[in-house]
Order: structure tokens, then C-alpha cells, then sequence
């Protein structure tokens, strides 16, 4: 059990403040992002549940709450809202999420540049479709094709997240990774319609 | 051994429980300072009961300086060293200055790094100006609060990038003050209406200052003030409404007035006036003298202002529709538009920005307070004196990113991520032995290094030297809840700690800031040589005055010599009050009580007769 910096009472592992004395505890990089929220590990998560654990976490450790401290404690609060941040990011995000998972079971990412690129033909063909669709849209600044474009990348996002969710009970990366390749090709697709957007904005 | 006691004694204040901390809104045209007192925030006002302070700053040739209403009354008279819109300058170099070259009449020095102005007083940064109106708002916050302040939050652009943070943290640092956060404007505002008028839901915050636009969207719940999205342009603001009328105003006149600072800088107040002037008013006139001495007045109509001012509001659209897109959140769902900054009074950009929001706007709270009002609850919050519910969640509105080969960026966070956020990135070494390497970081949202705000390079040293690849360097960017960057590396594979060295582009590094600090601590020896004549000299003042009115009713008491010797130094004391003696002042004042002591002697004496005239010894010992 670890014991508080302050009174030496035994705190719960993951314990940012002590029960005892309430004195802020050093940050423990080796906890998951689950657990410095106090969410059980999944694929399935309560959105509601991650917003409030994160709230009253934020509440509890953000900086603001120690502007009068000292610097090692204002340090300690930083490292604790930062990964309470982080945690935020990646466990809302299912695609992030799934990827968090799939990385602390395999050891490694599925997305990163060593899982090589998309073999699927079909896959393939269907990214390049998307593509062309979009900037003969773009071209011609047809905002209705755009918002059609992304509605459908969205429904395909959602029906690859079904399909993660049913493959997690069992877990095999090769079934696995390539979901998420694609989902994360999607992203970038949907990351290229608002670019476009934006640079009507600034034009 | 006074010469009569006057003043009730020990009037002291009572130590306060409450700690002291304020809210300031350090502005492009004006400035203001605010407090929380009694749960209730409220602005400061001075000794002639104003709160807005110009942000203006004189100085002037006999070495003095002038800030405010004062400086500002001086504008045009004196235009190089009267420096007004310094927060434009803020954080930034003078060869970005091109597009407000024109604007300004400052003489910028020419150089590397961030600009420098030349003035009276020698060459000053945005940084010495902008603290120089932050000790005014310091002072006037400890005169009326009567203590030393705690700290102090001060309130930025939401779309200020690292360099201006920086800059505006530096200048609180000179002016004295502890920061206790660099908080958004539109936060800010937010604040003030969550609190003050129950607001909850999704809120949109439309923020036109004197030189930079704002839009943050904010999720307001039970206390939560959650940053969704914020975009801006930190070079928009009022200040160019002004200019396209001053443009006017500058070709009407053009062949009976040269091109002169001081006629401009009077064109451009006559032009802020007049466009201040038509938003109560269909039609307007203002008087204007000519360089000859000759007067004239010059008309405006509001829908001709409005067509010259239509595209400036336009500009700021953009921004807004960019912060719905990053926050994935329609027109429609927002439950409010709160108007912040003076140039929001303008009617015409009441009735676009209600139609891009599709529903009027809200301006309960003066739009000129609102953010100072926000920042005092947050300071208040911040001191430790209450509200353990409220969290702000802000985020930073540039993305961050790093130079990669062929001049490109690579961006390690984006825009709009919540803070304090950090990113490690890893990095290697591509030559053996090689013990150093540099990092260049950058803000903005551009492919090219050269498109966006180059904020600092850093160099790393005391990499263990290794074969070339085998070093693996991970490098953290935090960004803290100031939205203020910085570095830290380490090798991975042994542990060591690389050493940052950061060269900041457009800011002062902690060497001139030193500098800077030693020469605001001789201000302020001065500062202390002044408060100590000062009081010198009340003292002088109140001797003076006792003694005059025991001699217009006792000095029958005294005899020709003993008279003779208190008029002697009486005069002593008027001569030292002519003077800026401290020490004449203290000498001629102990001259009169010393003089003056037999008279205060007989005066107690006959008063002590007359009291106990008509009574026996006997009753007075009884007691």
C-alpha cells in the first residue's frame, strides 16, 4: 500500500490526496488513464460516468486549487490535471480508446507506422473514392455535397465501432488492428472536409 | 512633546482575514482594475471616482511620466513618447509591425527580437509600457483596498499566443504584482454572467476589444465553465473602425493639414469620438484645429460610418464559424451570446452578430467592466477566500508545433486542446557523439515554419554521447494552465536530463528581465523617497497649523523673546515647506516644537487651573 508524503497514512493506490491529512500526493505516471479517473477498464464506457469522474477529479486537483501553494505541490497538481486531461481525450474518443486498449494488450499501438499501411484492396478502393468525391466537391464549393460526405464517414464510423465492440470480448490483433486502420482513415477524411471548409473561411 | 494632539490616536485598520486579490483587465485602450468585496465583484475607481484607466503612457522629456487621462490629454502634443494600443505590440517583433506602421507614430527601433520604442526615457518594450499602467492599477488597488495585494489575475485575449502570455506575465512581474493566472477574456466575461446572472447552458462570448477580436465557446454547468472551442484575431479590434474613419477624416482635410503625429493622433480621437458619438446618434459632428490654429468641424452619418465599418465586422465572422466547426456545435444550440468590449456598442454589429446567432445578444453586464468583473472572482476564488465549486476549464487556442525538414511544421498539439495539456515526442541523435541538438517551436495553424509565430528555439545539451540513432531523446512541451509552454528532455535510455535552453523570438529572456526588475526597484526606492517627502510634509503642515491656532488664542502666554524664537522658526518651517527636503522638512518641525514648548507648557498649565479653578486640593487627591 502506498503511504501519504505527508502523515505516512495508507492511502488507496491511485490516491491523489490523502484521506488523512489532505495533502496532495506526487503524481504516479504508471497508473492508467482508467484509473486516475476511477473508471474500470473497457472498451464499453459511460459517457456520462467518464464526464463526471473527470469533473470531480478536475475540481479536486486543478491548479487553481493550489495557487497558493508551493511549487513542488503547484508542480504535483499540473502532472495530476494533465493526465486527468489526457484521460479525458483518449477514453472519449472510441477510436483513441480502442487504440489505448489494443496498445496496453499487444505491447503496441495499431496505428503507428510499424503496422505498415492498408492491405485490403477493397479498403483501398473505397479511401480513394471518398477522396475524389471530396474534391470535386471542394472544386465547385458545394457545402451541401460536403455536409453529405461527412454524414456518411460519420455512419461508417459508427458501424466500425460496432463491430470493435463485438470483437473485444475476444481479442485478436489481427482482427482488430485493420478496424481500426480504417476508422482511422475516416477521421483523416473527415479532418480533410473541414480543412477544406476552412480555407473558404480564409479565403 | 507633540504640540497638541489632534488626530485620534491608533487608528490603525485591523489586519483583514480576507485576502486581498484583484482582477485586471489590461486593455488595448483602456485598463481597469476590480475586487470582490463583501461576495460582490466591483471595479476600483480612482480619487476622481473613474475606473476606466487609458492605457496610455507619457514620457516626458523632464523625466517624469504620466499614465492615463493625463497622458493621454497629451497625445497629440507629444506623439513620439506618448505611447497608446501598446497591447497590439505585446509579444511581437518589429518586422511584424508592417501593417501597423502606418497606424502608429512611435519610433520603432529597428532590430532583431521583439520591438523596441524610443522615447524620452531611452528605449522601451511593450513589456515596460504595459507594466507601467499595471503599477497604476496596483496602487489605486491598495490605496482603496488598504493592504498589500495577494496577487493579482489579469486577463488576455483568449487568442494571445505564448509570446503575448509571456509578455503580459513579464509585465505584471515588473509592475510588482504576483499572477496568480493569465485568464481569457471571454472566460472571464463568462464568469461574471454565470455567477452574477445564473447563466447556464452553451454560451457564446463575442469579444471586440480596442485591438483584438475573441469568440469562445463555453459550456456553463453548475459551476463549470468548460472552454469548448476559441478562435480570434489578435490584430482586429475597434482601433480599425477607428482608422477607416480617421482615413477619412485625414483625405477631407488633406490640403489644409500635413501629415504631422500631432494632427493625426487629434484625427484619430476625433474619429473614435465620433463613431462612439453615432451609436446613440443617426447624425454627428466633431470640432477639430486645424495645423494652421484655423477650426473646423467635420459631419458623419451613421449609415455612412456603417458602410465604411460593415467589412471590419464581417473580418470577425470567420473566426466565429471556425469555433463552431472545432467545438461541432450548430448556431442554433447556443443558449446565449454575450457581447464583451467597448466596441461592441456599436448598433449595426449588434444586428449582424444577431443574425449569425440567430437571436439577439446579450449586454446586461457593461461591456466595458465584464472581464475585470470575471477576473476579480476568479483572483477572489484563486486567494483561497471561497467557492471550492467553481472550475474553469480553459484550452489553447493555437496549435503548437515544431520545425521539421523542408521547412515544415509538424504540430505535437492542436488548437483547441484543454489545459494544462503535455506531449512527449522522441527524438535522435544523427551523428556519433553528438551531445547537442536544437528545437524550434512554433504556434499557429499553417504548413510553412515561415506562416506562423516562431516562439523559441531550444538547444539541448548534455545528450551522453552515443553512436549516431542510439541516443533516443524524448523531448515534453507542457503547456500550463496559463496557456504558457515549456520544455524539459531526457535521454531515455540512461536517465539523463538534458539541459533546455531557451531563446525566446519575440520575448525578453531572464537576463533583461533581471535588468529590467533592478531598474523598477530604483523606480520604486524613488517611489518610497516621494511617499516619505509626502508625508514629511503633512507633518510639517499639521505642526504648522497647531501652532498657528495655540498662538491666535494663547500667545498673550509668551514673552517678547520667547516669542521672537517661535516666529524664528516658524519661518524655518514655511522655508522648508517651499523646498523637497525630507530632512529640512523633519529639522524645521522639531525647531517649531522645540521653540513651542513653553508655550505648551503654560497652555497645559493654565488649563489645569481653569479646571480645577472652584475646587479644593482635598476633592482632587480624593479621586
Amino acid at each position: 500500500m502506498p503511504e501519504c508524503r505527508a502523515c505516512q497514512a495508507e492511502l488507496a493506490p491511485g490516491s491523489a490526496i490523502c484521506t488523512q491529512c489532505g495533502v496532495l500526493q506526487p503524481f504516479d505516471p504508471s497508473l492508467s488513464l482508467f484509473a486516475v479517473l476511477g473508471l474500470e477498464e473497457g472498451f464499453a464506457i459511460d459517457p456520462a460516468a467518464l464526464r463526471r469522474q473527470s469533473l470531480d477529479r478536475l475540481r479536486a486537483l486543478h491548479p487553481d486549487r493550489f495557487a497558493q501553494a508551493d511549487a513542488a505541490t503547484q508542480r504535483q497538481s499540473l502532472e495530476w490535471s494533465t493526465r486527468i486531461n489526457e484521460a479525458q481525450a483518449v477514453l472519449g474518443d472510441p477510436l483513441r480508446r480502442a487504440d489505448y486498449l489494443f496498445t496496453r494488450h499487444f505491447g503496441h499501438s495499431a496505428l503507428g507506422e510499424e503496422m505498415g499501411s492498408l492491405r485490403d484492396p477493397e479498403l483501398l478502393m473505397r479511401q480513394m473514392e471518398r477522396r475524389e468525391a471530396l474534391e470535386e466537391a471542394a472544386g465547385i464549393r458545394d457545402q451541401s455535397a460536403l455536409d453529405m460526405l461527412r454524414a456518411q464517414a460519420h455512419a461508417e464510423e459508427r458501424q466500425i465501432q460496432e463491430q470493435v465492440a463485438a470483437a473485444v470480448a475476444q481479442p485478436r490483433a489481427e482482427r482488430i488492428a485493420p478496424l481500426l486502420q480504417e476508422w482511422q482513415y475516416l477521421r483523416k477524411f473527415l479532418a480533410e472536409i473541414d480543412q477544406n471548409e476552412e480555407q473558404w473561411d480564409f479565403a | 512633546m507633540a504640540l497638541l494632539q489632534i488626530a485620534e490616536p491608533g487608528q490603525s485598520t485591523a489586519p483583514h482575514e480576507h485576502r486581498l486579490a484583484v482582477g485586471i483587465d489590461l486593455g488595448t485602450t483602456h485598463s481597469l482594475v476590480a475586487t470582490v468585496r463583501s461576495a460582490q465583484p466591483e471595479v476600483l475607481r480612482d480619487a476622481q471616482g473613474r475606473y476606466l484607466l487609458p492605457s496610455v503612457v507619457q514620457y516626458r522629456a523632464d523625466s517624469s511620466l504620466r499614465v492615463g487621462e493625463e497622458a493621454r490629454a497629451e497625445a497629440a502634443a507629444d506623439p513620439h513618447n506618448t505611447i497608446a494600443s501598446v497591447k497590439r505590440l505585446m509579444g511581437r517583433g518589429a518586422e511584424e509591425l508592417q501593417g501597423l506602421a502606418g497606424v502608429l507614430p512611435y519610433r520603432v527601433v529597428a532590430g532583431e527580437g521583439l520591438v523596441r520604442l524610443q522615447t524620452a526615457h531611452g528605449e522601451k518594450t511593450p513589456v515596460e509600457v504595459s507594466a507601467e499602467i499595471l503599477r497604476v492599477l496596483r496602487q489605486r488597488a491598495e490605496e482603496s483596498l488598504g493592504g498589500d495585494l495577494t496577487g493579482a489575475v489579469i486577463t488576455v485575449p483568449a487568442y494571445f499566443d505564448d509570446a503575448q502570455r509571456q509578455a503580459t506575465k513579464d509585465a505584471a512581474h515588473l509592475a510588482g504584482l504576483s499572477v496568480l493566472r493569465l485568464l481569457a477574456e471571454p472566460t472571464a466575461a463568462a464568469l461574471a454572467y454565470g455567477l452574477d446572472k445564473g447563466a447556464e447552458g452553451l454560451f457564446a462570448i463575442y469579444d471586440l476589444g480596442g485591438g483584438t477580436f475573441d469568440l469562445s465557446l463555453l459550456r456553463l454547468q453548475k459551476g463549470v465553465f468548460e472552454v469548448l472551442a476559441t478562435a480570434g484575431d489578435a490584430a482586429l479590434g475597434g482601433d480599425d473602425m477607428d482608422h477607416l474613419i480617421a482615413e477619412q477624416i485625414l483625405s477631407h482635410f488633406a490640403e489644409q493639414a500635413d501629415n504631422s503625429p500631432a494632427w493625426q493622433r487629434q484625427v484619430l480621437l476625433a474619429a473614435r469620438a465620433i463613431k462612439e458619438r453615432l451609436s446613440e446618434l443617426e447624425e454627428a459632428s466633431v470640432e477639430l484645429v486645424l495645423p494652421s490654429g484655423e477650426a473646423a468641424h467635420w459631419y458623419l452619418q451613421r449609415k455612412q460610418l456603417e458602410s465604411w465599418i460593415e467589412p471590419v465586422i464581417r473580418r470577425t465572422f470567420a473566426p466565429c464559424r471556425r469555433a463552431l466547426r472545432d467545438a461541432g456545435i450548430r448556431p442554433e444550440e447556443i443558449d446565449g451570446v454575450v457581447l464583451v468590449g467597448g466596441a461592441t456598442r456599436v448598433p449595426l454589429l449588434r444586428k449582424l452578430v444577431a443574425e449569425l446567432f440567430g437571436r439577439e445578444p446579450l449586454a446586461d453586464i457593461d461591456p466595458d467592466q465584464v472581464v475585470a468583473l470575471g477576473a476579480a472572482i476568479q483572483a477572489d476564488a484563486l486567494a483561497g477566500n471561497q467557492r471550492d465549486d467553481l472550475l474553469l476549464m480553459d484550452v489553447l487556442p493555437l496549435s503548437l508545433g515544431l520545425e521539421t525538414m523542408g521547412g515544415l511544421v509538424e504540430k505535437i498539439i492542436p488548437r483547441n486542446t484543454p489545459i494544462p495539456v503535455a506531449k512527449a515526442q522522441e527524438f535522435t541523435t544523427f551523428k556519433d557523439g553528438q551531445t547537442a541538438m536544437s528545437i524550434h517551436v512554433l504556434q499557429g495553424e499553417r504548413d510553412k515554419v515561415e506562416d506562423n509565430r516562431s516562439l523559441a528555439r531550444f538547444s539541448l545539451r548534455g545528450i551522453p554521447p552515443l553512436v549516431a540513432g542510439a541516443a533516443r531523446i524524448r523531448v515534453t512541451f507542457q503547456v500550463d494552465a496559463d496557456g504558457l509552454l515549456e520544455v524539459s528532455a531526457e535521454e531515455v535510455g540512461t536517465g539523463v536530463r538534458a539541459e533546455v535552453q531557451v531563446k525566446p523570438s519575440y520575448g525578453l529572456d531572464d537576463e533583461a528581465i533581471t535588468r529590467m526588475l533592478r531598474e523598477s526597484m530604483d523606480h520604486a526606492k524613488e517611489d518610497v523617497e516621494q511617499r516619505r517627502l509626502a508625508e514629511a510634509r503633512v507633518e510639517a503642515e499639521r505642526v504648522r497649523e497647531a501652532l498657528d491656532s495655540a498662538l491666535a488664542k494663547d500667545a498673550q502666554l509668551l514673552d517678547v523673546a520667547e516669542r521672537e524664537r517661535i516666529n524664528l522658526a516658524r519661518s524655518a518651517l514655511l522655508h522648508a515647506l517651499g523646498g523637497n527636503s525630507v530632512a529640512a522638512l523633519n529639522r524645521a518641525a522639531e525647531g517649531v516644537e522645540k521653540a513651542a514648548e513653553v508655550l505648551v507648557e503654560r497652555r497645559m498649565n493654565q488649563a489645569v487651573h481653569k479646571a480645577m479653578a472652584g475646587h479644593s486640593i482635598e476633592e482632587w487627591s480624593e479621586k
